[in-house]
């Protein structure tokens, strides 16, 4: 399983999505992403990823693209 | 700074509620219940309903601690109870919050259920022990019920009713409360750099 599929698998498992349009996806579009959703999305991306983000990167993960950008950050390849 | 440990009683049965009780059989089967005469049980009662009155309005938070320490609940230290906090009132003794815990405002800790006795046959009339560990934080409008133990620095989010025991370092949500994150990893490394400095 690659980078990216273990990411993709993060948000659909969390959001409980199809895998469908997971490029459109941004904070607070789905129901499952609040404020709460965010910190679950976090934790599990720290787990599945072994790394520890910033808190300003916490709060720039707007986005499913946005996302990708920061893991670059922690040597993390999609 | 050394941590509060308190000795957790047993979860114990309790008399049922009987119809049409007076004022007089209410003592009564309320100071059998506790085991206590029936003039202490009155005084206990009169005493923890105005310390409860005035705890949920208190403007301060030392002093919504210090009446709900008077009333019987066990608190630890740094201990944060926000407006209109309804401890149980029966058997607030239930009740451990260890240190740095927050509760706010509007929820309920609940340590005790008594059902009319023609529940008999489906459920216990019981006290039993909600404990609210270390750090734990529990936001607005929370129902804690009969039972729970909230886990070291989890985090129960508004208006959650919290029926099974909460893990550490995790966060639930909803009714009935279900986990939706765990933040060990994080909060455990936290902590850990807290005391290595």
């Amino acid at each position: 399983m690659t980078n990216l599929d273990k990411y993709d698998q993060v948000f659909m498992i969390r959001f409980r999505l199809d895998g469908n349009n997971l490029e459109e996806l941004t904070y607070q579009s789905v129901q499952l992403w609040d404020s709460v959703g965010h910190m679950g999305l976090i934790a599990e991306l720290e787990e599945t990823f072994d790394i520890m983000m910033d808190t300003d990167d916490i709060i720039d993960f707007s986005s499913y693209e946005k996302g990708k950008e920061i893991l670059k950050k922690y040597d993390v390849i999609l | 700074m050394t941590k509060t440990n308190f000795n957790i009683r047993e979860g114990k049965k309790i008399p049922y509620s009987q119809y049409n009780k007076s004022f007089l059989g209410t003592i009564r089967s309320g100071a059998e219940g506790r085991k206590v005469s029936p003039f202490i049980y009155s005084l206990k009662r009169l005493r923890n309903y105005l310390f409860m009155m005035l705890s949920l309005i208190a403007p301060f938070n030392s002093l919504r601690v210090r009446l709900n320490r008077w009333k019987g609940v066990n608190i630890g230290k740094n201990v944060y109870i926000g407006l209109f906090v309804f401890m149980d009132n029966a058997y607030p003794e239930y009740i451990y919050i260890e240190d740095k815990v927050a509760i706010n405002a509007g929820s309920m800790v609940l340590t005790h259920v008594n059902p009319y006795i023609h529940f008999e046959k489906i459920m216990n009339a019981s006290a039993n022990p909600v404990i609210i560990k270390e750090g734990a934080f529990v936001a607005v409008k929370s129902i804690l019920l009969p039972g729970v133990t909230i886990g070291e620095y989890a985090m129960v989010t508004a208006g959650s009713i919290v029926s099974k025991n909460v893990d550490p370092y995790t966060i639930v949500r909803g009714n009935p409360a279900v986990k939706v994150a765990d933040y060990s990893r994080r909060m455990k490394n936290i902590v850990i750099t807290e005391k290595t400095e």
